[in-house]
């Protein structure tokens, strides 16, 4: 019998795979790029100049700033658009073909092999929407610190992409997932965290609690004042890794009676 | 067909909620063998080969499998979004981690299969029966030492029907054991044992 010697690792080759399932999804590559050009012209192209108050959260702290109206609904709908993006991608990415992975799992593909594979391709959409963002955004508003607002993004995306993620690993039917993902991302990212709203909300305890608070004021604080909210980016952090260890027990969970067929 | 056990099953029992599937079923293996597995719809017959596989974990009873399994679902659980080359180089690429695999063999069986045509093509736009075969050759490209099949030959036509029936013979030839479920024998004599699952228990068929 004549071997293949060298093959490329699963993960390696899953990982490929993920890039051409995207670039297959014609429907989806589309989202990824008109939803943030749409959004955000549509904000350009609507939004008032008018100067507010908005308030920004530090550590136990809140400081009110000038802006113009204008540069913070560009701001606000660039966050909200990196967490209904991301959450969606993380819906296709470990929802769709569930099964078939199971069932390579029974082969001998790894379940590690499998999340990593996965979770490093959905790293790169969310780095990839989040550098698409904010240099949109760069160009549009004056941004006090770039990179920084680059990683506020990211840290929107990992934790509404893990909560996408937890949720169509739990739902059987996709159609419930988005509902529930689309409602929760409106709720939070895209209403709650609008600064507008949050400056003059009567009890903001509550809206301190939900995922995007903390990563919305890493990126208003990167965007409008030259100091990094490092209590922000440490809390940012902190709600990452946890959501996505919330999603990686989910598939553990999901996975964790499969085992290779020979194994039995 | 040699006396070399390769896959064994003692006493497997399997409920769910008060509905008893599998009672004391007993199966032994050999190297080279055939077998059958008969039953009506509902019978247990995918029950009993998800216990053997691990996905269902049995109430009692002990399996036993020496050596690398290959499995063909009676369902269609394949990714549609692959072109045939990008599957089958995923999956060799899963079983070359475990085993070695044969490129001349899995070519020989693309050509067997008449999938040289469709390799470029998306699983998507294929019909049932060329899907089917994609799942077959899926289960058995790194040459398993045991073979379960689960209805794998519904879409065939006859020519691919009697080219399934070549390769498996080759495949018992060379010392695979392959157990093979379906609704109903229609060539009673390829197999060495056909065993018939009814009412949760498994007897040898007449």
């Amino acid at each position: 019998m004549k071997p293949i010697k060298k093959t490329p690792h699963p993960s390696l080759r899953l990982y490929q795979l993920s890039f051409i399932e995207l670039w297959r999804n014609r429907f989806g590559l589309l989202l990824l790029i008109v939803i943030p050009i749409v959004f955000i012209a549509i904000v350009e192209w609507t939004s008032g100049t008018n100067k507010i108050p908005i308030d920004l959260y530090r550590y136990h702290e809140t400081k009110q700033i000038i802006l113009s109206q204008h540069d913070v609904n560009l701001v606000f709908i660039g966050a909200a658009v990196s967490g209904f993006l991301t959450a969606y991608y993380a819906i296709l990415l470990f929802h769709r073909n569930f099964e078939y992975f199971r069932h390579c799992i029974g082969m001998g593909l790894s379940p590690i092999g499998f999340v990593n594979a996965r979770f490093l391709f959905f790293l790169t959409v969310t780095t990839i929407l989040a550098a698409l963002i904010s240099l949109i955004l760069c160009y549009l508003v004056k941004i006090e610190q770039p990179f920084s607002i680059f990683i506020g993004f990211i840290f929107v995306g990992i934790i509404y992409g893990a909560f996408g993620g937890a949720v169509g690993l739990l739902s059987k039917d996709i159609m419930v997932a988005i509902l529930l993902v689309v409602l929760m991302a409106n709720l939070d990212a895209g209403w709650l965290q609008n600064p507008v709203f949050y400056t003059s909300a009567q009890d903001t305890g509550f809206i301190h609690w939900l995922p995007a608070f903390y990563p919305t004021q890493t990126i208003f604080a990167a965007a409008f004042t030259k100091k990094l909210n490092s209590w922000s980016v440490l809390l940012s952090s902190i709600y990452s890794i946890g959501l996505l260890v919330i999603m990686l027990l989910i598939v553990h969970l999901k996975l964790r009676k499969v085992k290779k067929w020979w194994e039995t | 067909m040699s006396t070399e056990m390769i896959g064994e099953c003692l006493d497997l029992s399997k409920s769910f909620g008060h509905q008893r599937v599998l009672q004391n079923c007993n199966l032994v293996l050999h190297k080279g063998e055939l077998l059958g597995l008969v039953g009506e719809n509902g019978s247990g017959k995918s029950t009993f080969v998800k216990c053997l596989l691990g996905y269902l974990k049995p109430d009692s009873g002990s399996i036993i499998l020496h050596g690398s399994v290959g499995y063909c679902p009676q369902e269609e659980i394949i990714n549609r979004t692959y072109t045939v080359a990008e599957h089958f180089a995923f999956i060799r690429d899963i079983y070359a981690q475990h085993c070695s695999v044969d490129a001349n063999y899995v070519n020989h069986l693309i050509s067997e299969f008449r999938l040289k045509d469709y390799m470029n093509e998306l699983i998507a736009t294929l019909s049932g029966g060329t899907r089917q075969k994609i799942q077959f050759i899926t289960s058995i490209m790194h040459q398993p030492r045991i073979l379960l099949l689960d209805e794998p030959y519904g879409g065939f036509d006859w020519e691919m029907y009697l080219t399934f029936w070549k390769i498996i013979e080759e495949m018992c030839q060379l010392g695979t054991g392959v157990v093979l479920i379906t609704h109903f024998v229609y060539d009673n004599k390829r197999f060495n044992k056909i065993y018939k699952l009814k009412n949760g228990v498994l007897n040898e068929a007449n």
